[in-house]
Formats: C-alpha cells, sequence, structure tokens
C-alpha cells in the first residue's frame, strides 16, 4: 500500500500468528467489501413494501 | 379595500402561513427519506478500497468510575480479542471510585501483565472528558501507542471488532474509526429493545448514509479509534467545555481536514438505559451537548468547504432535521389546526400528503432497517412494529384510509359519525404529535409512582419511542435555554451485557 501504514507493519514469515491475522483480515475486508452490495436489493425490498402499502390503498379506496 | 375584503385578505394570509407550518412538518420527513436512500449506495460509495490489514499498537483508554461489577469482563473480552496481544494495552483510568473498581483492575493487571495498567485519579466525579484526558496524557507520554482506542467500561467487543476497525487507519487520511454499538443486554425490557431498534436505525442505516454523504455526525462514545496523528492534532485532549464531547471530537477531527469512518462490521454491545428516568437523563446529556455544537458550529453549517462535507446542504438538512424535530411537530400542528379552522379542506389534503408521506417513509426506513440486523430485529418485533406509537399508527391510518376511519368501521356498530364528531377526530388527529411528547413526558413522572412500572410502557408503546426521544430534545431546549446547570449524570451500568 503505497504511502500507508499498512506496508510497515506487513508481519514477518516468523510471525505466524500476526500472518494469520494478516490473512484473515485480508478476506474480510473483501467479503465485508462484498457484502455490502447487498445494501441494493434491501433497498429495493424495503421500497416494495412501501409499493405495496400504496396499491392497497388505491384498491382499498376503488 | 371593503372591510369584507380587507377580512379576506387577512385570512388569506393567515392560511398561507399556515400552509407554510405544515410544511415545515414534511422537512423532517424528507430528510430522513434522503438520508435512508442514501444508504444503497455504500456499496460503491465506502472505505474499503482503501482499508488493509493493519496492526497498529493500540492503547485502549478506558474510564471508570465505579465500575466494579463490569470492568473485569469487560477487560477479559479486551484480551480475547483477535489481534496481536503485544499490539494491545488497556489503560483503566480509575476515576477516584468508591467501590472494588481500584481491586478488580489491579488483579487483572496482575493477571495480564504488560497489556493491563490501572491509572488512579484521587480526584473524580469531573465526567468522562476529564477521566479520558488524565488517560490520554499517559499514553502520549511515550511512543508506543500508535492508534488509541476510546471505549466505555461496560461495553463488549466481539472477538474481530478491533481489526476491523484498524484496517481503515492504513489509510493515513482516516484520523478516527466508529463501530456499531449493538445494545446488548442479556434480560431486554420493553425500553431496551425500543433502544435496539433506534441503534439499528441510527447506526447501521444512518451512519452508512454518513458514510456515503463523506461527514459522520458522531463517533460512538464507547467505540472511537483515533491514529496517533489525530490524538496529537487534537491537542492530545478531549474537549470539556460541554457534553458532547464526542460529537466535538469527531467535527474537529473532520474540520481538520481528517476522514471519519464508519465500520458497520465491528459490533460493539453495550447495555442502554432500561427505565424512562435513565433514559431521560441520559439522552438530555446528548440532546443539551448537540444543542451547544449546533451553536458553537455556527460558522459551519450550510456553507461548503474543500476540506470536509460538514458544511453541506445534505449534511446539515440530516443535522437540523433531528435537533429540530421538536419544533417542526410542534409548528406542523399548529399549521394544520389553523387551517382547519380557515380552509377546511385545504387542511385535510396537506394532513394526507404529510401524514400518507410519513407513513411511506416509515414503512421504507424500517423494513430496510429491520434487514440491517436481522437477529436484533426478530427479538425486538413489536417495537419494530409500534416504534411510531400505536396512535401515530392509527393517524396514519386515518390518512390512508378516512372512509375506512370515518364511515365503515363506525358502520360495523350500525354508527355514524356525525359533523361535530368528525371535526373531534380529525382535531385529535392534528395534534396528537405534540400531544404524544406530553404523554411520553408524563411516561416519566408516572414511572416513579406506585404502579408506575406497568403503566409507562403503555404509554410508551401508545405515544412512541419517537415521542418520547421529541420530548427529551424539547427539555433539552428549556434547560439550555434557561442556562440550567449542564450535570454530568452517569448511567448506572449493571453488567447486563452478554456476547
Amino acid at each position: 500500500v503505497s504511502g500507508s501504514h499498512a506496508q510497515e507493519h506487513r508481519p514477518g514469515a516468523a510471525e505466524e500468528d500476526h500472518a494469520a491475522l494478516w490473512d484473515v483480515t485480508d478476506r474480510e475486508i473483501e467479503s465485508d467489501r462484498k457484502s455490502e452490495f447487498r445494501l441494493i436489493p434491501k433497498a429495493i425490498l424495503a421500497l416494495a413494501v412501501v409499493a405495496a402499502l400504496v396499491v392497497v390503498r388505491q384498491l382499498v379506496l376503488g | 379595500m371593503t372591510g369584507t375584503g380587507w377580512w379576506d385578505g387577512v385570512g388569506l394570509a393567515a392560511a398561507i402561513v399556515c400552509m407554510v407550518c405544515v410544511v415545515a412538518g414534511v422537512v423532517p420527513v424528507a430528510a430522513a427519506a434522503y438520508s435512508f436512500l442514501a444508504i444503497p449506495f455504500h456499496a460503491r460509495r465506502n472505505h474499503y478500497a482503501k482499508a488493509r490489514p493493519y496492526f497498529p499498537r493500540v492503547a485502549i483508554v478506558v474510564p471508570a468510575w465505579n465500575e466494579g461489577a463490569v470492568i473485569g469482563a469487560s477487560i477479559d473480552r479486551l484480551m480475547a480479542l483477535e489481534y496481536p496481544r503485544d499490539s494491545l494495552r488497556v489503560y483503566v483510568v480509575d476515576d477516584a471510585s468508591t467501590d472494588d473498581t481500584p481491586q478488580v483492575i489491579q488483579s487483572k493487571a496482575a493477571q495480564y501483565p504488560g497489556n493491563v495498567w490501572h491509572l488512579r485519579r484521587e480526584k473524580g466525579g469531573e465526567g468522562k472528558a476529564h477521566t479520558l484526558n488524565f488517560g490520554i496524557s499517559e499514553v502520549l507520554a511515550d511512543d508506543w501507542m500508535q492508534a488509541m482506542l476510546v471505549m466505555d467500561a461496560d461495553v463488549i467487543y466481539l472477538p474481530s471488532s478491533l481489526r476491523r476497525m484498524t484496517r481503515h487507519l492504513a489509510d493515513p487520511e482516516v484520523g478516527a474509526v466508529s463501530a456499531y454499538i449493538r445494545e446488548g443486554s442479556r434480560d431486554k425490557n420493553y425500553l431496551t429493545r425500543f433502544i435496539g431498534v433506534e441503534y439499528i436505525l441510527s447506526q447501521p442505516a444512518s451512519r452508512r448514509a454518513q458514510n456515503v454523504l463523506g461527514a459522520q455526525a458522531c463517533l460512538a462514545g464507547g467505540a472511537q479509534l483515533h491514529s496517533r496523528e489525530n490524538v496529537i492534532a487534537l491537542g492530545g485532549r478531549i474537549d470539556t467545555s460541554s457534553l458532547a464531547e464526542d460529537t466535538i471530537t469527531t467535527f474537529e477531527t473532520q474540520l481538520g481536514g481528517r476522514k471519519v469512518v464508519f465500520e458497520p462490521h465491528a459490533v460493539v454491545l453495550a447495555e442502554e438505559p432500561a427505565t424512562v428516568e435513565a433514559l431521560w437523563k441520559q439522552r438530555l446529556r446528548w440532546a443539551r451537548g448537540n444543542v451547544s455544537v449546533t451553536t458553537r458550529y455556527r460558522k459551519v453549517w450550510f456553507r461548503p468547504s474543500r476540506q470536509h462535507r460538514l458544511g453541506t446542504i445534505s449534511f446539515g438538512l440530516v443535522w437540523f432535521s433531528l435537533s429540530l424535530l421538536p419544533i417542526a411537530i410542534i409548528v406542523s400542528s399548529i399549521g394544520l389546526i389553523g387551517l382547519l379552522f380557515l380552509q377546511s379542506t385545504a387542511a385535510e389534503i396537506l394532513f394526507r400528503a404529510l401524514w400518507i408521506s410519513a407513513a411511506c417513509t416509515y414503512v421504507f426506513v424500517l423494513a430496510y432497517g429491520v434487514q440491517l440486523d436481522p437477529p436484533l430485529s426478530r427479538r425486538c418485533w413489536r417495537e419494530v412494529l409500534t416504534f411510531p406509537g400505536v396512535v401515530a399508527m392509527f393517524v396514519m391510518f386515518t390518512a390512508f384510509f378516512p372512509t375506512l376511519v370515518e364511515v365503515r368501521i363506525p358502520a360495523l356498530w350500525g354508527a355514524t359519525l356525525d359533523d361535530s364528531q368528525i371535526f373531534a377526530l380529525t382535531l385529535g388527529v392534528y395534534i396528537w404529535l405534540p400531544f404524544a411528547m406530553l404523554v411520553a413526558w408524563a411516561s416519566r413522572r408516572i414511572e416513579r409512582l406506585p404502579g408506575g412500572r406497568v403503566i409507562t410502557p403503555i404509554l410508551v408503546y401508545l405515544a412512541g419511542y419517537g415521542s418520547l426521544l421529541c420530548a427529551i430534545t424539547f427539555d433539552s431546549y428549556i434547560k439550555e435555554l434557561r442556562h440550567a446547570e449542564a450535570k454530568w449524570d452517569k448511567t448506572v451500568k449493571t453488567g447486563r451485557v452478554t456476547a
């Protein structure tokens, strides 16, 4: 990571615990980043609930 | 102009003023809708592209005053964090505790040598910020600390939470990171469940939106991680002049050109008030702090800057729509009642437009919010459904289906509402929200009386948790106008949090 703190602290091969944490964190960043895309269908579902409410209103009011 | 014409002109002007007042009620609704519609954009506008695995040496500063019941478990949890142990130090700042807090900390310091440190203030009771400053001066005394985590004594960090926060500090532009504070009481009651729902809406929902807008309103007091550079840039101390030290820290960080990031996947569990009285004290402190922040940064609002995004119109709308919500509600109701006497047809049209938009926003906000923390939402389903209050839901129903309420439902019992009954119903509906704040205020008084613990939950369900928060905010205006003494009322913690 050019210019960031991350490079200074990359663990060496001897530090196995740090290396394992490093890998886990690296994977976690990617999975958390991807999981944020689920916000889009969730928003669509919430909007669909609102749309259903409006449709029910129209049906009830005839 | 004839006398009749003059009066017509006055009537028209008054009707226009009333309409403007009603429209004031639309602003917070629009701001809430705008804020929640920004959340899906977090899929693209987030900080993960600049996050990297990064494990700085973290000094955790924990202010503690009579926290004997909770501090031991909190330290154990910190030592169980999935984080390099040699990069972790816990500094517990004992604020002249009079219970067994010092003994508990010392036993933990012996159990975790080199990781847990006991700092004792002999003169305490000045508030959290003073206690924190004592700890901060210690951790800045040498070069060991690369990042500083400020937390509350009772909160529980889930094992991955700290490293999920530190990864954002790999970007040198980031000054501070906040986590999702989740209501975590083991034995939840109606109020902690309402708070649980509120926290879903205000954190994984609203703070994601603030990430998208590029400005954070407040770092969570129980979970704020700062880079060393940021702590030094802040002067190496927390502001002690107001009750809103977390918000001031957040603003100063961003005004200094450093980013504040909310990390929704770093989860921290906290114990929240279980009585209206305790909630009132806690939120009054927050609300009064926010009033002082609003005036302190008066030259920031609605003045866009290249250095930060606190001055954008969108962030200003979000900030003021919350802090001025009680006023908007009262003004809007006054406008509706005025119109009812001046132009009843216009009043009805505006009422429906206002409440239908409020109902749609409420349904969208809650339908979205529950998906952001499904396990907690399932446990709090009653509070999710009744969040705006049972009576407010009836008002929304009236706006959506007027003929059902005024004609068909009474007809089920063979009744017909005459004009005076419909007028009384309409008046009650228009006046409900300000009245709900009074009911919420009364619930606090009634809680202290015999049988109050039974009646108060009923009142809160009827008036709505939002009305309770609005009543507290309104109380904060009164206290600030009266220049009432700003006391540090610490929320009592009993160790009810469970992971």
